[in-house]
């Protein structure tokens, strides 16, 4: 039975799907050695190793996607563990809260000060009275 | 419409304001980004514009001759306080520019030359 404290999969259909492709390829990979070492003309030899080592390529890429799904599950734990997603509050003492309070009424204050600043938007031309030139 | 003749010129000043109030009232003052002050004629045969040097909210029009229709001149500036640009805009009235009085001609003066002897 599952552990309800226990992190879910964050991805179980692509593990599903990459370990029925291992279920797969680890009886082709085990028949294909077993191919390899019976009596066989060094050409049909050359095709056998080949066809390993791109199933074993394969698997190992497999495996190694496993490990990072693997991975990503265990940080989950640590997070789930940590208290995820929930942050504690924290309690200060009576004197330290009322330092706290003066604190904020004091920044408060002090942004109060500024307001914001209005851009002009016209400009307003105001023509005098005619004189003769000098 | 502002008149001048061909021998005068007119001090004009530049007031930036904020948009108008919702009531419609104008704005109040505001300020514009310093140096950033441009003006231009619309007809430099007709009116020339120049700022104070020592303030660029104001400045002179200069008359130049009697155009066909009247001239006018724009300013623009920056709005922005800071390091962008916010360009705005104001025009003034209309400019008539006329013949000044005093250069209209109201007499003759004939001046004989020397006296020479009859083919």
């Amino acid at each position: 039975m599952k552990d309800p404290n226990m992190a879910d999969d964050p991805n179980p259909e692509l593990r599903a799907e990459l370990e029925a492709a291992l279920a797969v390829l680890e009886p082709q990979i085990r028949g294909l050695h077993d191919l390899a070492n019976d009596r066989i003309s060094n050409e049909l030899l050359q095709f056998y190793n080949s066809s390993i080592a791109v199933h074993e390529r394969r698997r190992d890429l497999i495996l190694r996607e496993l490990t990072k799904l693997d991975d990503a599950l265990s940080g989950r734990v640590d997070l789930e563990n940590d208290g995820y997603p929930s942050l504690p509050t924290v309690e200060l003492p009576n004197s330290l809260f009322q330092e706290l309070q003066e604190q904020v009424r004091d920044i408060s204050a002090g942004a109060g000060v500024f307001e914001l600043l209005e851009l002009a938007s016209q400009l307003k031309v105001t023509i005098g009275t005619p004189e003769d030139k000098s | 419409m502002a008149t001048l003749t061909t021998r005068q010129h007119v001090a004009f000043k530049i007031e930036p304001q904020k948009a108008n109030n919702p009531d419609g009232s104008p704005g109040g003052p505001a300020t514009v980004e310093p140096g950033s002050v441009v003006v231009a004629s619309s007809d430099e045969t007709v009116i020339t514009v120049t700022l104070d040097p020592a303030n660029e909210l104001a400045g002179d029009v200069m008359a130049v001759a009697a155009g066909g229709s009247a001239a006018r001149f724009s300013v623009s500036a920056d709005a922005d306080m800071g390091a962008g640009v916010v360009t705005i805009t104001g025009t003034s009235e209309d400019i008539d520019v006329t013949a000044d009085p005093r250069d209209a001609a109201t007499s003759f003066v004939i001046t004989l030359g020397a006296p020479v002897d009859k083919p």
